[in-house]
């Protein structure tokens, strides 16, 4: 066991909850300016105007998932620390012979 | 390619302009996204500790990290976006404006491609004032085209512009880590490592800078702009993470106390990161001015190593690099060896601008990448091993000679042209710069030896420098320059300028001090100052040349040359000097 750990469940479990819609909020972010590269026929900038939008979105993403992620590391770390408790309190009241 | 004027009627800069406001928009509310995301890890530290709550906190950074760096391009493009579309509608305006007013009030005829004519004046006309006519027409269109063709022109120029930087953005952007390059090897040369950074994309250099920033920060061969970003970021980190485990150590050790295995074990940990915390601070204090370049932070297990420029290594004229020798380490020495480097950099430019060359420009390096013995003067016994273990086997300097050769080949490698080139060592860092030479391949015009013990060799020539390149300066009162043990006195080689370090006038008319003793040779306003100045920006006309020999020099049977065989005993064995390169 490491040095100082600390650790409480229900808290932990809403940070995950919190972290979940924090990745949603970024997972609706529309860059959006794909339109614009309709505006700019033959034009040099009109391939990369119309790619950015795509890109931006991808990255985006990614940052979504990323955070999704650790929302899930939360909220599943919360509920091992639960059923370690769990478990230790069974295991504890077995070793006591049921008294 | 420049638009014609119907592309130019079918653009529509000011979409362009609403769509940077819009990307402006998303890219602060995807940024106050991963704030709140990265707030909450933040905020957990307060009900979650240990090393699960740790790691979600280094995720944390490294998400946000890289969400600052989207964010920031995100930013780019719109400002790009902004000031492309009011480029495009300044020259667009003009363009159109011109070609109406050639065809409309003047009756021009106007091309699509932006070539104006006149309409032929017919021939029945007047003769002479047909042919006015037709002149003033001509004149006329000659005029609307040059301003026409300048407009669009301008146009063109706008359009590439912001076209390029909206490719370079998709392709930052587009650098995700599942399409990430990879590091070059442990294995790769200097030159390897170049080609490896010449052939990664802008965008993805970048990815290597915010992500990986330990790939490179290491690697000779790698421009110093980027290893000394890196390794700011490196070094950034550690001090983070060291605070970090600071205080976590301190939290478990008022839990064990003093007493106790547990608790003595946990005082010793706070104490070996306190250490380290204090080598990171000796490292920032050397880059404490806007010049510095962080060119090498290693974390070699035990102690910290180092190199910093002062001046810009990757466009400098002239580059030179200074070893220093026994007891030289990070945490006491790098700021003063730094502040040693800025002297010899300032004393060069000095005299570059003095002889008429004051465009060319200079950097110079505290090299600090190697374990120099230490030898700790309070413990005589423990000095005595040191000095036979580490000097009498000169594991150091060949360890050092081996990184040094490498470092000074990556200065080389990473650039495109061939910079003028010197190393100085002093002391023990003298013989790991001979052993460095004796590699080959550094791409080293010049050698000082400051002081030296021995370079390694007992020919000059071993070193790969040609005749007249290899310079010793030895101060008066200076026992460890006539040492000679780890070779011969380099200042009776054949092949070596003994520089002078007396008191004396320089040919430019400035009166310099003598150094004095083992210590002296970068101090201002010596001899020596001057003379190493006068090698690193290529002025061999500027040396005064001397020398001022030690009683060993002069006394083969003295107390000096007894303790030298008391010591080493009758020197190195060739294959000690040349074995193993």
């Amino acid at each position: 066991m490491s040095e100082g750990m600390r650790v409480d469940v229900v808290a932990v479990g809403a940070l995950g909850s919190a972290l979940a819609a924090a990745a949603d909020a970024v997972a609706a972010v529309d860059p959006a300016p794909g339109c614009a590269a309709a505006a700019m026929p033959g034009s040099q900038t009109r391939v990369p105007l119309a790619e950015l939008p795509d890109a931006l979105a991808r990255a985006y993403r990614a940052t979504a998932e990323s955070i999704r992620s650790m929302s899930g590391a939360a909220v599943e770390s919360a509920a091992r620390y639960a059923g370690t408790d769990a478990a230790t309190a069974v295991a504890l009241l077995a070793s006591d012979g049921g008294r | 390619m420049r638009p014609t004027l119907d592309q130019l009627r079918g653009w529509d800069p000011a979409s362009l302009a609403s769509a940077a406001r819009r990307l402006a928009a998303a890219s602060r509310a995807y940024s106050d996204g991963v704030a709140i995301a990265n707030r909450l890890v933040e905020d957990s530290a307060g009900y979650w500790t240990g090393p699960a709550a740790a790691e979600a906190l280094e995720r944390s950074g490294r998400e946000f990290t890289e969400a600052t760096r989207v964010s920031a391009v995100a930013r780019r493009m719109s400002t790009s976006l902004e000031s492309g579309a009011a480029a495009i509608e300044s020259a667009r305006t003009t363009a159109l404006d011109v070609a109406e007013r050639a065809g409309s009030d003047l009756g021009l005829y106007v091309a699509g491609d932006g070539r104006v004519s006149a309409p032929r004046v017919p021939w029945t006309s007047a003769l002479v004032a047909g042919a006015l006519v037709q002149a003033r027409l001509n004149e006329a269109a000659r005029v609307c085209q040059a301003r026409l063709s300048a407009a669009l022109d301008t146009a063109d120029e706008a359009d590439s512009v912001l076209a390029r930087e909206l490719r370079r953005g998709v392709d930052e952007l587009s650098c995700s880590p599942d399409e990430a390059a990879t590091p070059s090897t442990k294995e790769s040369t200097p030159e390897d490592n170049s080609r490896y950074w010449s052939d990664l994309s802008e965008g993805r250099r970048r990815w290597v800078l915010a992500e990986h920033p330990e790939w490179v920060g290491g690697r000779d061969g790698i421009p110093a702009y980027a290893r000394d970003e890196a390794n700011r970021a490196v070094l950034a980190a550690d001090r983070k993470r060291l605070e970090r485990r600071i205080e976590q150590l301190r939290a478990g050790a008022v839990e064990f106390g003093r007493g106790g295995v547990s608790g003595q074990l946990t005082w010793a940990a706070v104490a070996a990161a306190g250490s380290r915390l204090g080598e990171i601070e000796a490292v920032e204090r050397a880059l404490g001015h806007p010049d510095r370049q962080l060119l090498v932070y290693r974390d070699a297990g035990e102690h910290v190593q180092a190199a910093v420029a002062v001046g810009d290594v990757d466009s400098a004229d002239h580059v030179a690099a200074y070893t220093p020798g026994v007891n030289a380490n990070v945490a006491d020495g790098l700021e003063g060896y730094t502040a040693a480097a800025a002297r010899l950099r300032d004393e060069t430019v000095r005299q570059l601008d003095a002889g008429g060359r004051g465009s060319e420009t200079v950097a110079t390096i505290a090299w600090l990448d190697y374990r120099a013995p230490q030898l700790d003067l309070d413990h005589p016994l423990d000095a005595a091993t040191d000095l036979v273990r580490d000097l009498g086997g000169l594991r150091g300097a060949r360890d050092g000679g081996r990184g040094l050769a490498s470092f000074l080949a990556g200065i080389v490698a990473s650039r495109t042209d061939d910079p003028h080139l010197t190393v100085l060592g002093h002391s023990y860092g003298s013989t790991t710069t001979g052993l460095a030479l004796q590699h080959g391949g550094t791409g080293v015009d010049d050698a000082v030896f400051l002081g030296s013990p021995g370079i390694g060799t007992d020919r000059a020539g071993d070193l790969g420098l040609p005749p007249g390149h290899v310079y010793v300066a030895e101060a008066h009162g200076d026992p460890v320059a006539d040492l000679a043990a780890f070779g011969p006195d380099p200042n009776r080689m054949d092949g070596v300028t003994n520089l002078s370090t007396s008191a004396a006038t320089t040919p430019d008319g400035r009166p310099q001090a003598a150094a004095q003793g083992h210590s002296q040779y970068l101090d201002d306003g010596t001899l020596s100052l001057y003379n190493m100045g006068a090698v690193v920006g290529g002025m061999p006309g500027h040396l005064v040349e001397g020398t001022d020999e030690g009683i060993a020099d002069r006394l083969p049977g003295s107390l000096l040359n007894s303790m030298r065989e008391m010591v080493f005993g009758g020197g190195l064995a060739p294959s000690l000097l040349t074995g193993g390169f």
